[in-house]
């Protein structure tokens, strides 16, 4: 804990301030959430520039503003690998996935997988990997909510995770996607404002040169060059490899990243807003990485571990420091905003991936499996409610299990998920005509199976450097398993469809989804009370 | 455009996804085999990663920065070509599906084939203030 009364009470300030102008945001729109459209995809009729600020909104989540500068302040080079990774998986996004999503999805990423294929299986196994990638994200925002918590306020991170964690649910159960996707655009504002912010200011600490900022990091970390080149986080080059491949192609697989192309009325506009996320997150990511390096040459090693092990807290204490160190009102200043920034952010993301999560239960598993389709749009908009209330319970409990984690790493086990088990699905369905139904189910299951299988047996979870089983070798060392899932879930689909018989039904749809991706035509119509 | 005379939406679609694919696979190609090629390199533990390319600025860092390059320009470059080259054909392919509907919906014997599909009403009365 280094937060003073002052800074405290700042922080409470600035947060209720910001979550203020996005309650009131929130009440606004709930008029317009009453309905299934409304309440999922903000009724379709977003503009671009909207969307793509509530998906950059999305990535400044907690993994990249507290994560990646965490990283890259503790291990140096290795942690810009996370934020690489991160910017790459939009080449996919904007190349082969937004504009076809768009044309052929209503409501979640699952549309899409069981568009050709037999619904009933297909939005069973797609449901339950969305759920689970939505809850290592969760995870992350969670822990990451603890961490500040902690860092500021004389409480356990668990009471951070609780209160983060309830605030979220009456965000979600009140405003639906239009709220969430307010509440991301303003904090998005917020965050690229803060990291300019402490980027400029950092930046005037080292006479505006990088190779000066490098070289204070990599003195200071004791480290020297090593700092400033791979090997240190990464000490098995497999795994480097593998969570590069799991970030890049993770991304499109992500369902609450994917269902916001929804909430624009074109694919033309699902273009634009990926293109208004490259730019912004782009730079912002960038950022984060200078603030790493500003962490480790001005706050240092020793004091960053001490406040946070996995070094979530670094990104605050360099805000305490360039604003003049804690025993000044400018540096208590800096860093109540970073602080509330950070919480207002974490909230939004939550509310984001809770509402996914929640749409893939409601729509997917309750909607067109139990109920096979037959059921009005108020009671799917009751099950989501509910299932916003499910989900965001457990995340609080799971969440205060692994509150020991770095949350990137909880992130990067998220996108090994959604790159092994639903990018597989995904690009079949929109480019491979022979494929099927089985193929569909071996490449979720092989994929979700794969990755969760061997996160549970890596040295993150057990083990010595685990949080279970501090006695036991962990059977893989791979810190993510994205180079054996990834290959595997493909590897699956491809086997699964070739080996059984054709489905005629699949490849008469492929011909029709061809038509209705490539000319926007039987796409959802944008309307806000349709 | 003449919409009396039956258009072949197959060959709008089939010029679609041809043009498209113009600009998708290379664009894909070069940009997955750099990053690939880049994770390799960094994995390598290389000593050529450590030559300083700008004071304390070296090889790696370099190939850490070039990824947010080749992405902006992967995205510049698609959005252009699809811009000038696919967004008319695009049109065109909708608004001869359109056409193709509004005639289905005049023969009352296949009224009820058509309702099938969803109304296609792009409005931007949606838009949020």
């Amino acid at each position: 804990m280094i937060g003073s009364v002052q800074s405290q009470l700042l922080t409470g300030f600035l947060f209720v301030l910001f979550m203020s102008l996005t309650l009131w945001l929130t009440y606004r729109s709930s008029k317009q959430s009453h309905n299934a459209g409304g309440f999922y995809v903000a009724g379709r009729g977003l503009s671009a520039w909207k969307n793509g600020l509530a998906i950059s909104g999305d990535y400044m989540s907690a993994a990249s503003f507290l994560g990646i500068a965490g990283l890259v302040s503790l291990y140096g080079f290795d942690g810009l690998m996370y934020s690489f990774g991160f910017i790459v998986g939009w080449i996919f996004i904007v190349l082969l996935v937004a504009e076809p999503l768009r044309n052929a999805g209503r409501y979640t990423l699952s549309d899409l997988m069981a568009y050709r294929l037999r619904p009933r299986p297909v939005r069973a196994a797609a449901a339950a990997s969305s759920v689970i990638i939505g809850m290592f994200y969760l995870l992350a925002q969670l822990v990451g909510a603890g961490a500040i918590t902690s860092l500021l306020l004389p409480v356990k991170p668990e009471v951070g995770i609780i209160v983060v964690g309830f605030l979220m649910i009456v965000y979600v159960l009140f405003g639906g996607m239009l709220a969430t996707t307010y509440v991301q655009m303003v904090k998005a504002v917020l965050v690229l404002a803060t990291s300019i912010l402490l980027t400029f200011l950092v930046f005037s600490h080292f006479d505006f040169s990088l190779s000066n900022l490098l070289d204070a990091a990599s003195v200071a970390s004791g480290r020297g060059d090593a700092f400033l080149l791979p090997g240190l986080y990464f000490r098995d080059r497999l795994d480097l490899i593998s969570l590069g491949l799991a970030l890049a192609l993770g991304t499109a697989g992500l369902p609450h990243i994917m269902m916001r192309f929804y909430t624009v009325p074109t694919a033309k506009d699902a273009r634009r807003s990926a293109n208004w996320v490259i730019g912004v997150v782009g730079l912002y990511l960038l950022m984060t990485t200078f603030l790493g390096f500003a962490a480790a040459a001005l706050v240092g090693h020793t004091e960053i571990i001490a406040a946070n092990k996995a070094g979530n807290s670094a990104a605050p204490l360099l805000a305490l420091y360039l604003g003049g160190g804690a025993q000044t009102f400018s540096g208590n200043l800096l860093l109540s905003f970073v602080t509330a920034v950070t919480l207002s952010t974490i909230l939004a993301v939550v509310a984001g991936l809770i509402m996914a999560a929640a749409s893939n239960i409601s729509h997917d598993l309750y909607h067109h499996v139990i109920r096979r389709g037959e059921m009005d749009d108020q009671g799917e908009v009751k099950v989501a409610k509910l299932a916003t209330l499910g989900i965001g319970i457990l995340a609080i409990v799971l969440a205060i299990a692994v509150k020991s984690l770095n949350v990137a790493f909880l992130v990067g086990l998220a996108f090994a998920v959604a790159a092994s088990a639903n990018l597989p699905v995904i690009l079949y369905s929109l480019f491979w005509r022979r494929f099927n139904t089985t193929g569909a189910l071996a490449a979720l299951v092989t994929g979700i199976g794969t990755s969760v299988g061997l996160v549970l047996v890596s040295p993150a979870i057990v083990g010595p450097t685990g949080i279970i089983f501090p006695q036991m070798t962990p059977l893989v060392g791979l810190v993510n398993p994205g180079i054996i899932s990834i290959p595997l879930g493909f590897l699956a689909g491809w086997l699964g469809s070739v080996l059984t018989t054709r489905e005629q039904t699949s490849e008469l749809r492929f011909d029709e989804l061809r038509q209705r991706t490539l000319t926007g035509y039987g796409a959802e119509s944008s309307a806000v009370n349709h | 455009m003449n919409t009396e005379r039956p258009i072949a939406v197959d060959t709008l679609i089939a010029e679609i996804s041809r043009k498209r694919w113009q600009c998708v696979a290379p664009l894909l190609a070069i940009s997955l085999s750099t990053y690939v090629a880049s994770l390799l390199i960094l994995s390598s533990s290389s000593s050529v990663l450590a030559i300083a390319i700008w004071g304390k600025v070296n090889l790696a860092y370099v190939i850490a920065i070039s990824q947010f390059i080749i992405t902006f320009l992967t995205a510049i470059i698609y959005t252009q070509w699809v811009n000038n080259q696919v967004d008319v054909l695009t049109a065109a392919a909708h608004r001869v599906l359109c056409d193709r509907k509004i005639r289905a919906e005049a023969r009352p014997a296949s009224a009820s084939e058509v309702n099938k599909a969803t109304p296609l009403v792009l409005t931007s009365q949606g838009e949020m203030s």
